[in-house]
């Protein structure tokens, strides 16, 4: 696996399952989930209209976005050249673990707290997406 | 037994001594409606406790907070049964039950009439709009379209309806038919028109404008069943002078005996556009409109859950007991970051409101604020008079909620569980009520169960306090609390006010707190300049009363009862007046204490203090309040005026 690839798989694992908490509100969510209410706070403001309110939680789910994925961008980046730097061998089975076992964490646990679901106020990896 | 039979007729005639004294007008109810008459009557008046701000289901923001009890299931909470509420397991079980430890006299649920039409839809398969795209999001996203569609709606100069509704919003204004109907069915069933007169229901709802984020909300509430077709609202409808000819238009203009009233609420969050001196359009305004102005708005809501609303604290008199659950921002929209919110302008506080109503009347000839008092709670529950601090789970209005799962904090620390509406009646009936709330004859409390009269008039004496025939001679000899001095016989008398105020006593689960002291409140003008002083009348301010915080049992001097007769020191004939009594009751523990006990709070010991529950040890947070009531003012009109 090119250190590139590693980069990315790892960055794409991060920004669809790591919990990340939201300002004012609560939310424990990944940035794939901030992307979702701020794709439905958009659609909200095209049919329904603008104001102050809908355009400060569409700036809010959007900023969240925004600079989760360029921290956990940083962060892949280092820690894909750190290992490239000091045990490049081992770079495939780390990058492979830490994707699998951050999935089954994330399937098998409630890790996500959704104060904007409609039924369960924590979720796990295939209900946070809904 | 010639002497038993001369005894006997002469202590009949003594035995009818009070009611001859109370005024003629005391027992002529009008009557607008067909039920039984009332076993119980009281020519004296009784206080009857309610609530007459309440939302359920019905509400879109109610929804939007997981509430799902409707009018109904509100009213069977007032008359004491228990309620479920949020959040519900996925079988629909609510997993909180909250009852009420007394059932009250009275209650209207005055849901929002914004988004009433929507709401249903929404949530009723099949109807207009159920599958467009914000109803779709309304049940996926609940809280993110209740707080995106609220905010845009309820806050917007210029509002509009959900894109479904059509460019005039006629789809949704017949929509709103039906849960219309549905609060007026329920409000039929829960009222008790046997003989028993036990429970009093009145229909209502809220028009919710709130122009820039600006509260002037109003709660209308009808006399009888004769009622609007449709509620007006604010998105049709987007200002008050509106609001008022339409409730002329459709109700008193009608000749069939519809009557309504409306209840301005939460000026604390008006940022000063509730009881502005002008016109939508930017005029002073006229005397016309100021008597149109107080034919319709006779009482207001001093206190609720999201605020007090009496006055303000500091300058210009340095009353301590003002800030007493007072919100520190100006807008709803600023509570949660208060550091950034502008200065609270004049005229949001009830008493500097009714001071501004004497320099009107001065001015024009009419006094646009002449407002009664009353207290509510606003629950959006579904939970009429849910005002106990002991027992208190929120209210479903604010950034808390428990729509999926029970917060730590229950409420938003700065919110409080609200208060309850008064009103002295001869019976628990519709006209009775209504026609008492008419002439303002209502006193607010802040959740509390104080008895207070309070008469005013030229020759009371200071005898009047140990006389069993107190409020008999109140009435004869004065008008009681609503109403305006008669003028005095003699220029140069000061009016005298008699006041006399019993504590709550309490119900099985909780005792009542001991009265700490009674005090009138003048407000006057003085050549034109705005006065105002606080008098204590009875009792005494230290009382040494203490509260166990970590038991929250009290302790200490108080009293059962105060009564008090006092007269003006400063009254000048030739100025406007108006005169009210607070009522204040030993400090006891504050909602947000019972919780942290409940909760095992030690804010010595870092580890129980976690999250919400920081507000247990933040010292902004008051640990103990006091609890009071307040009347409906007497006014005095200099003569000519």
């Amino acid at each position: 696996m090119s250190p590139r690839a590693a980069r990315w798989i790892l960055w794409l694992a991060a920004l669809a399952m790591l919990p990340l908490p939201m300002l004012l509100f609560g939310a424990q969510i990944p940035v794939t989930r901030y992307l979702l209410l701020a794709g439905v706070s958009a659609m909200l403001i095209v049919t329904e209209g603008s104001g102050q309110i809908p355009i400060l939680m569409l700036v809010l789910f959007v900023a969240h976005a925004l600079v989760y994925a360029a921290v956990l961008w940083l962060v892949c980046w280092f820690w894909v050249r750190a290992w490239e730097r000091y045990a490049p061998s081992w770079l495939l089975p780390t990058t492979t673990a830490i994707v699998l076992v951050g999935l089954a964490l994330a399937i098998g646990f409630n890790a996500y707290v959704t104060p904007f679901a409609s039924v369960e106020p924590r979720a796990s990896l295939l209900s946070v997406l809904q | 037994m010639a002497r038993i039979s001369i005894a006997l007729p002469l202590l009949a005639l003594i035995g009818l001594i009070p009611s001859m004294l109370v005024p003629s007008k005391a027992l002529a109810i009008e009557r607008t409606e067909t039920r039984q008459a009332c076993a119980e009557v009281d020519p004296l008046r009784r206080p009857f406790f309610g609530d007459t701000h309440v939302h359920t289901a019905l509400s879109f923001d109610a929804a939007g907070q997981g509430t799902r009890n409707l009018p109904a299931d509100a009213y069977r909470f007032a008359k004491g049964e228990p309620l479920g509420i949020q959040p519900y397991d996925s079988a629909g079980n609510a997993l909180r039950t909250i009852q009420l430890h007394r059932p009250l006299d009275f209650a209207v649920v005055t849901d929002h009439s914004e988004l009433l039409g929507e709401t249903h839809a929404c949530q009723t398969p099949g109807s207009v709009g159920y599958d467009s795209f914000v109803c779709i999001a309304l049940r996926r996203w609940p809280k993110l379209t209740y707080l995106t569609q609220n905010g845009r709606i309820f806050s917007a100069e210029v509002p509009t309806h959900f894109s479904f509704c059509g460019e005039d919003g006629a789809r949704c204004r017949e929509a709103a038919l039906a849960p219309w109907k549905l609060t007026q069915r329920a409000a039929e069933d829960a009222y008790d028109r046997s003989a028993a007169c036990s429970f009093t229901s009145f229909v209502g709802y809220e028009w919710t404008g709130m122009p820039g984020g600006d509260n002037t909300h109003r709660n209308i509430i009808f006399r009888n069943e004769r009622v609007q077709r449709l509620p007006t609202n604010y998105i049709d409808t987007p200002n008050d002078e509106d609001l008022w000819r339409a409730l002329e238009r459709e109700c008193l203009e009608r000749d069939d005996g519809c009557d309504v009233i409306a209840i301005p609420h939460n000026s604390n969050l008006s940022n000063g556009r509730l009881f502005r001196v002008e016109t939508s359009a930017g005029k002073p305004i006229t005397r016309a409109g100021a008597e149109r102005r107080s034919r319709l708005e006779v009482l207001v809501e001093v206190i609720q859950h999201k605020g007090d609303s009496e006055c303000r604290s500091g300058a210009p008199v340095n009353d301590e007991l003002c800030g007493f659950e007072t919100l520190s921002f100006p807008r709803m929209q600023d509570m949660l970051t208060p550091q950034w919110a502008g200065p609270i302008p004049s005229l949001v506080y009830v008493r500097e409101v009714l001071i501004e109503g004497l320099a009107q009347h001065e001015k024009l000839g009419a006094n646009p604020f002449k407002l009664g008092l009353i207290g509510s709670t606003d629950t959006h529950l579904g939970a009429p008079g849910h005002v106990e601090e002991d027992r208190f789970a929120g209210h479903a209005a604010g950034p808390v909620s428990a729509r999926l799962e029970e917060p730590p904090m229950l409420e938003f620390p700065s919110f409080n569980p609200g208060g309850l509406a008064v009103i002295w009646a001869e019976e628990n009936s519709r006209d009775a009520l209504f026609e008492a709330m008419r002439r303002r004859e209502t006193y607010g409390t802040s959740g509390t169960r104080i008895e207070v009269r309070f008469f005013g008039g030229w020759d009371y004496e200071h005898d009047l306090c140990g006389n069993d025939d107190f409020v008999a001679r109140g009435y004869a000899g004065g008008v009681p609390m609503g109403a305006d001095l008669a003028p005095a016989m003699n220029p140069t008398s000061s009016p005298a006010f008699a006041v006399w105020a019993k504590r709550d006593p309490g119900s099985r689960e909780l005792a009542g707190t001991k009265l700490q002291r009674v005090q009138i409140i003048k407000g006057w003008l003085e050549k034109g300049e705005r006065r105002e002083r606080v008098y204590d009348v009875a009792g005494d301010a230290g009382t040494a009363a203490r509260v166990d915080l970590a038991t929250c049992l009290t302790s200490g001097a108080g009293f059962d009862d105060l009564c008090g007769v006092w007269r003006d020191p400063d009254f000048s004939a030739d100025e406007h007046a108006m005169y009210y009594v607070r009522v204040v009751e030993n400090p006891s523990c504050r909602w947000s204490q019972y919780v942290c006990n409940r909760r095992g709070v030690d804010c010595s010991d870092p580890s129980t203090v976690s999250g919400d529950l920081a507000a247990c040890c933040d010292p902004e947070v008051p640990k103990t309040i006091q609890e009071r009531a307040w009347t409906s003012p007497i006014w005095y009109t200099p003569p000519g005026s």
